[in-house]
């Protein structure tokens, strides 16, 4: 009898486990269940993509058409509401059934939103799929002016993408510095000053008090008493793992689900991937992460008895918006041990040189590199970050 | 197994862009994104002569590229003739593969927000059909070309490389130049 | 009848807003400020917004252009059409719109919500898509566009502002459909993406092989000639790659429009196609009546080079109500064709292509192939040229982008002194007795005092005048270098070279002729090939005409035989001039021919398929304070497919077809082995026509349609007759169906035409068609002119703002306009992706800029007493010191105080001195001086 495979969730996680099952077993049964009523598709691109071009259908992670192709059934808009371990099965919203032999539970992240008073008026909105996309891209026709709580990466990349639109911007960060777990003060503080001159305001640590308004949000105070005026607020202030169902099921839960080295839950036939597991380290909560972690689980799904181990490895921060390249990886926090040696140059096109396409990179390029014990451990580049690769074949090779 | 790369005569390219607009027309690409891009540049050399010439380029397929090394989704990849092309399904549009590139190849669309480059036209010449800028050179100096099957001798006559591009020995680009004696005006 | 709901109604009222101005008129009678206007000027302003009659004014109404593109009938389109199909939709051509105009798109929206039944969960996600993907973004991109309009009558904007507010805040659901009482159709199949076979259209030496894709009148993209059995392939360059990006263009002219206001004011009224009829054929009857046939002129105009041409028909017609001033020279080849009759007594002297690779040393003076595309195989033949190791030389003021290829040597002489070149290469090859003795004995007249005509004193000859007989001056290197500015040494080892490789090739392309002795530039070349002998060689060169080439049968209108009546005729560069002072001009100041005087002035002018008008004639502040006067030139009708600088200036505008929506044929004007056939692409834009088609209604209305349309109405007739007149000719040509489907035919039996070769060969039975039946280098016809500024002979002769005129101490730079690879003349200006090949700049060299403190990209103004623009710098070594040059062809776009901003040379060209035998375009020959803005 074919085995029956189950993966809960269709982000990349979901999308990459079921297709290594599908790649490792042929013949067995997978199905694979998304709540979103597209199937998976790319959602970084979310942040970068001009938003008049921007269309659901040509986002897809796979052709529509290679699910059946691939005998995996896809079933769009499901929601799960109860996992039974020991039954092995799992109940949807709607009362369906299904049994698994194996099962990847991969339901992701929701944004988290803090209890700022006023956060349910209308024009306050998070940023995870195209149902949310569809309501921003829906206010940002009439909008002038949008506040983005949250400075991360997406933050960022958002807020460019509002401008290009004619929508005044202003970030706030509750953290004294931008991307505080990536970039050290002297870099943040660069990359705050590049945003600000690309037309975009940005203030950190400040603390939100209120959002503004009658059932329309018309601004965000903070609780120094400055006020920012908007149409739209955006919250980009992380992510929680969906642990819900997993609880329920009784499987361990902390911060999210929590997994071994080879991605199984608590339960031996239940294994997890992408957004929503905690596996080991912090989750960083990247498209690779889970993309990787979920063809890992999908692997390990087929071949309980020789598993793969789930190797995190160092995901850099690379971000490329407001004019300028911005990439950081590894250990960027000064210390006794840590040394940095920090460079600057200007960014000039010199006449006998050819390249088919110039990036955006601003008028100069600020390098810092941080070394322990006489080896590179980490670095930030602003501006033309075409270093990165020298840097991390260092990183890797070492010397 | 192949290992297909663009073959240009430098000396026969009178630098008109119909390559570059072929190129751009046949892939309905928007203003600011290049595939394939011709410029004449103008300079001194690194002995004070002065030096004019015209230059064709696109992606240069390197046997050891940047991007494909890089890139952290597997998007960007080899193809089966060792070209290499961008998987529009993977692609995350994370920009490593533009920044890493020392011959500007990729580009980021801001229309579809992944990176774009160069595939050599693979469905073209799958159909019998050369690539767009080959089929559009005005002079024929512009080759696809399996470089396997060059013998030693005909590839003594190129170089893959020029003062103008990055030194070969970071990616090896699968490129074979007929060099132009640069125009010194 | 059922109740439109709320959204209905939001979405019918934009939709009724857009369809037509009639229903609008109905719209803004409840805007609260409509009685501040009469119902007239709210008219005026809807076609404003909505119908491009302000030349200022193109607001985003098609989802191809607010998607980002600056195009038509793209993918965006094509990506609509199968959203309406998908949903049993047919669109419509509102007006001539293309499908995925926002009044469509809002018919649409109105049709897929009220309808009732089937799958409503589907119907609901498809308009919330079709909201988010096209129609909300069109709402916002057209009622801010409208907002920013200056002049904009409060009520428009906030229409669709409010339709935006509003749809963009809700969120669709089942109950919202319905209420239309019909049912949602079946699904439409698309219509299969295929391939129509067209060509170039522009004027062009190599007109190329295009064959768009097209799907439901969509162009997705632009294949050329990879046929491998054409030997040459005709490819496209990179202005025929991006056709479809310059045609299919949100700048059209839509709909027939009357000036408003001033000449120039950029404002029209849209009037009907029998109203613009009537007004035509009224004024042509007017003019007529009050003064006399040639009161009514056609200018010159090459932005429809097939067999069916705007111009020509226009003279046709005009043909059969009396006449028309006619007008000779082109702005191309005036001097060269013009003194090519005196020299060999035709212009006709044009060899194959394939000649080039017998030659064993090539000079390219003043030619530029790479970007003029002097024939569609020059380029190739000119590698194998390379390729072989035989010698390539340019003479040129510029390093062109041919001569960086190809050159091994580069001469860099100030413009304007060719002949002085000329003169001392000249001077050595006698010196060193290295001419073709025997050539210059049997077939030349005037080359030394043993063979002159009767009569005419000693000391003329031209050996005489290189050897100072009369004015002491010997004609050597070295007073050649003092003039041309090329080191004696290096004149004299070309000379040498030149003089003993057999044989070699003066490559002439138009660029020297067009200057202010632009005659003498051109008999210099035709008296080195004659030196020399080689004349009547393959691989030798004659520098008459290079284009004239007799090859096969030249496709041409041959049917279009309408003589003219009226015998006057002007040189084609002195309209302007016959405009305030043509009754003035006289035969031999002036070139008037055919009669002894005007009797009128012009009064009525054509610009057809034209940017003569303003753009391409020198001098464009001086016309413009011509034309602005309405009682100098009372009618100006022009017809084009843009609004050109030229298009702004017209009495009456016509929209005009495209190549892509009509019909044509043609062949290159370099040669004639293949020719080409235009078949019909996409259906026509808005309210555009093709020139014939309205050209008969004026006819009627002037009362010559039968002898207009002479049995043939259409102009398909025209075509199948002339292919079947030509084919009579050309026996390998196939039946005309073949001709069509295949996009035309290269001929198989390739002529390899050598001009003249039969007059050399066979003199007594070919004498050249000149008075003494041989070459004339010394002219008898011009010497006895006794003028001045005629020379009998092919003698350098200094012209106005030349480098030795006094000018130069106010002007001290000499400014050129070559011809560029980005353009067809004005054509292609307005294209965005010609803009990444090449920007608006002038370039200058590093001495004269360092003089002037300017670095390279920075903004300069380049100025003269005629005008001034402001245009970026390029300092750059491929200009002789002492020369700028600013490619010629762009839009003439002047700022609040007149300062071009396009780089339209124009601006600074001159009218003041036509050359003085062909009273031809010195357009070449420009003083300016620049300075950092």
């Amino acid at each position: 009898m074919d085995k029956r495979y189950l993966v809960l969730g269709a982000g990349i996680a979901g999308l990459s486990a079921a297709r290594e099952i599908r790649c490792q077993d042929p013949e067995a049964a997978v199905t694979l269940i998304g709540a979103e009523s597209d199937s998976p598709y790319l959602r970084p691109l979310l942040s970068k993509t001009d938003f008049r071009r921007l269309q659901r259908q040509k986002m897809l992670a796979a052709k529509e058409s290679w699910y059946e192709e691939s005998g995996i059934s896809l079933l769009k808009g499901c929601a799960v509401a109860a996992i039974d371990p020991k039954a092995h099965r799992v109940t949807l919203s709607d009362g369906r059934g299904f049994p698994y032999d194996k099962c990847v539970y991969a339901l992701g992240a929701d944004c988290f939103v803090p209890p700022i008073p006023g956060r349910e008026k209308e024009g306050v909105l998070t940023l995870r799929g195209t149902k949310d996309f569809h309501n921003l891209r829906k206010r940002c026709m009439t909008a002038k002016e949008a506040v983005l709580i949250g400075g991360g990466v997406i933050g960022i990349e958002m807020a460019w993408e509002l401008l290009q639109l004619g929508i005044r911007c202003t970030v706030l960060e509750a953290m004294p510095r931008l991307m505080a777990r990536q970039l050290d003060e002297e870099s943040a503080a660069l990359l705050k000053e590049r945003i600000t001159a690309a037309d975009c305001e940005c203030y950190t640590g400040v603390q939100v008090s209120e959002i503004t308004g009658e059932s329309q949000a018309s601004g965000v105070s903070l609780a120094d008493g400055r006020h920012f005026p908007a149409d739209i607020v955006i919250l980009s202030t992380g992510t929680r793992a969906v642990t819900g169902p997993a609880r329920e099921a009784g499987l361990m839960c902390e911060r999210g689900v929590v997994t071994n080295a080879e991605l199984v839950t608590s339960d031996p036939d239940i294994l997890a991937a992408g957004d929503c597991i905690q596996c080991g380290g912090p989750n960083p909560g990247l498209w690779n992460y889970a993309r990787i972690s979920g063809e890992t689980a999908g692997y390990n799904a087929v071949h309980p008895e020789t598993p793969k181990t789930f190797e995190a490895g160092a995901f850099p921060l690379i971000m490329s918006a407001m004019g300028m390249g911005l990439f950081a990886v590894g250990n960027t926090t000064e210390s006794e041990t840590v040394t940095t040696v920090t460079k600057r140059w200007e960014n000039t096109n010199v006449p006998g040189s050819f390249r088919v396409n110039q990036n955006e990179r601003g008028a100069e390029t600020y390098e810092k590199r941080f070394y322990q014990d006489g080896k590179l451990c980490g670095a930030v580049l602003i501006g033309d970050i075409s270093g990165m690769a020298e840097i991390q074949d260092e990183l890797k090779g070492g010397g | 197994m192949a290992t297909y790369g663009f073959v240009y005569d430098q000396t026969r390219c009178i630098g008109c862009n119909a390559c570059q607009m072929a190129c751009k027309d046949g892939h309905d690409l928007e203003a600011g994104l290049f595939f394939r891009r011709t410029q004449t540049l103008e300079y001194t050399d690194d002995q004070g002569r002065l030096t004019i010439m015209h230059y064709s380029g696109s992606c240069n397929h390197c046997q050891d590229a940047p991007c494909v090394k890089h890139c952290p989704t597997g998007a960007m990849h080899r193809q089966e003739d060792e070209t290499v092309a961008v998987d529009p399904e993977k692609c995350i549009g994370c920009g490593t593969c533009t920044w890493v590139c020392p011959y500007g190849a990729p580009k980021v669309s801001h229309k579809t927000g992944r990176s774009m480059k160069c595939d050599a036209c693979l469905d073209r010449r799958k159909e019998g059909r050369e690539p767009l800028c080959v089929e559009a050179c005005l002079t024929h100096c512009l080759r696809l070309v399996d470089l396997d099957t060059l013998t030693e001798e005909e590839k003594q006559l190129y170089t893959n490389t020029l003062p103008i591009l990055p030194s070969p020995e970071k990616t090896h680009p699968n490129l074979l130049i007929l060099a132009k004696e640069a125009s010194r005006g | 009848m059922t109740e439109r709901n709320e959204w209905q109604k939001i979405i019918g009222r934009c939709a009724d807003f857009l369809e037509s101005r009639e229903k609008a008129m109905a719209i803004c009678a409840s805007f609260p400020g409509f009685e501040a206007h009469t119902r007239r000027d709210w008219e005026l302003m809807y076609d404003f917004c909505f119908r491009g009659t302000d030349a200022n004014f193109t607001p985003p109404l098609w989802a191809s252009v607010y998607m980002g593109e600056k195009a038509l009938l793209n993918q965006t389109t094509l990506e609509i059409i199968r959203f309406y199909h998908q949903w049993g939709y047919e669109p419509q051509w509102i007006e001539g719109n293309p499908p995925d105009y926002l009044g469509e798109q809002l018919r649409f929206l109105e049709y897929l919500l009220g309808a009732e039944g089937g799958d409503l969960a589907a119907r609901v996600e498809a308009v919330a898509d079709f909201l988010d993907d096209y129609l909300l973004e069109g709402l916002k991109a057209l009622s801010k566009s409208l907002a920013d309009y200056p002049d904009i009558y409060p009520g428009i904007p906030e229409l669709f502002r409010e339709a935006l507010g509003k749809l963009s805040l809700h969120e669709f659901t089942e109950e919202d459909l319905g209420g239309a009482g019909s049912v949602p159709k079946d699904p439409i199949p698309n219509e299969e993406e295929h391939i129509v076979a067209t060509g170039g259209i522009n004027n062009c030496g190599g007109i190329c092989v295009i064959r768009p894709h097209v799907q439901e009148n969509c162009v997705l993209q632009i294949e050329s000639d990879c046929n491998p059995s054409h030997a040459p392939q005709i490819r496209a360059c990179v202005r025929g790659r991006g056709y479809r990006k310059t045609y299919l263009n949100p700048d059209r002219l839509r709909y027939p429009m009357r000036r408003l206001g001033e000449r120039g004011s950029g404002k029209f009224e849209r009037i009907s196609w029998e109203e613009a009829v009537r007004e035509v054929a009224d004024n042509i009857l007017r003019t007529g009546r009050e003064y006399g046939p040639g009161s009514r002129f056609v200018l010159y105009g090459t932005g429809v080079c097939g067999i069916m041409r705007p111009g020509t028909l226009m003279n046709r017609l005009l043909a059969l109500d009396g006449g028309y001033l006619d007008a000779y020279n082109s702005y191309s080849s005036a001097c060269v064709t013009y003194i090519s009759d005196y020299v060999y007594g035709t212009p006709n002297g044009g060899s194959s292509a394939s000649t080039q690779l017998d030659t064993k040393l090539m000079i390219l003076w003043a030619a530029n192939t790479a970007e003029t595309i002097f024939g569609p195989e020059r380029n190739y033949y000119l590698s194998q040229l390379k390729q072989k190791g035989v010698k390539i030389v340019a003479i040129d003021p510029r390093l062109s982008q041919t001569a960086v290829t190809y050159a091994d040597d580069w001469f860099a002489l100030r413009p304007s002194t060719d002949a002085a070149l000329a003169d001392a290469m000249a001077y050595v090859i006698f010196e060193e007795g290295l001419q073709d003795q025997h050539f210059i004995d049997t077939y030349c007249l005037g080359f030394d005092e043993e063979h002159m005509p009767e009569g005419v004193p000693a000391g003329e000859s031209y050996h005489s005048y290189l050897f100072g007989v009369k004015d002491g001056i010997l004609k050597t290197p070295e007073w050649a270098e003092e003039i041309t500015g090329i080191e004696a040494h290096r004149i004299r080892a070309l000379a040498r070279e030149y003089a003993t490789t057999k044989p070699a090739c003066i490559e002439a392309g138009f660029g020297a002729q067009r200057h202010g002795n632009g005659e003498q530039s051109a008999r210099a070349m035709m008296m080195l090939s004659c030196l020399t002998g080689n004349v009547g060689v393959s691989g030798g060169s004659n520098c008459a005409n290079g284009s004239r080439i007799g090859e096969h049968t030249p496709m041409m209108n041959y049917l279009n035989r309408m003589p003219n009546p009226y015998p006057g005729k002007i040189p084609t560069f002195l309209w302007t001039k016959a405009i305030e002072h043509g009754t003035e001009l006289e035969p031999l100041k002036d070139g008037i021919k055919g009669v002894e005087k005007l009797d009128t002035n012009i009064k009525m002018l054509f610009c057809m398929a034209s940017d003569i008008l303003i753009n391409q004639h020198s001098n464009i502040n001086d016309t413009i304070r011509i034309l602005k006067d309405d009682h100098k030139c009372e009618m100006i009708v022009c017809s084009d497919v843009f609004m050109t600088p030229s298009a702004r200036f017209a009495d009456l505008l016509l929209p005009a077809t495209s190549v892509f929506e009509g019909e044509n044929m043609i062949n290159p004007w370099a040669g004639s082995n293949y020719y080409l056939k235009h078949n019909q692409v996409v259906r026509p834009l808005f309210g555009c026509r093709f020139e014939w088609d309205w050209l008969k209604e004026v006819a009627e209305k002037v009362g010559v349609y039968d002898d207009f349309i002479e049995g043939k109405p259409e102009v398909s007739d025209w075509l199948k007759a002339n292919y079947a007149f030509i084919r009579e000719r050309e026996p390998e040509l196939p039946d005309y169906e073949t001709f069509s489907r295949e996009g035309g035919w290269q001929f198989k039996e390739q002529i390899k035409a050598v001009g003249f070769e039969q007059e050399i060969r066979d003199p007594a039975n070919h004498p050249f068609p000149t008075p003494s039946g041989k070459i004339e280098i010394f002219s008898e016809r011009l010497y006895d002119l006794h003028q001045p500024d005629v020379a009998a002979i092919p003698r350098y002769m200094p012209c106005p703002e030349g480098p030795e005129d006094p000018l130069k101490e106010k002007y001290p730079l000499q400014l050129i306009g070559w011809h560029t690879r980005r353009r067809a003349h004005s054509i292609h200006d307005n294209n965005e992706w010609q803009d990444e090949v090449e920007k608006p700049g002038v370039w200058i060299h590093p001495a004269d800029a360092a003089a002037r403190g300017i670095q390279d990209g920075e903004m300069t103004e380049v100025y003269n007493d005629r005008g001034c623009i402001r245009i970026p710098a390029i300092v750059t070594q491929r200009i002789r010191q002492g020369v700028a040059a600013i490619s010629q062809g762009g839009w003439f776009t002047p700022d609040k105080q007149g300062t071009d901003i396009r780089g339209s040379i124009n601006v600074l060209t001159s009218t003041a001195y036509p050359t003085p035998i062909a009273k031809g375009n010195p357009q070449h020959t420009n003083l300016v001086e620049i300075r950092k803005a």
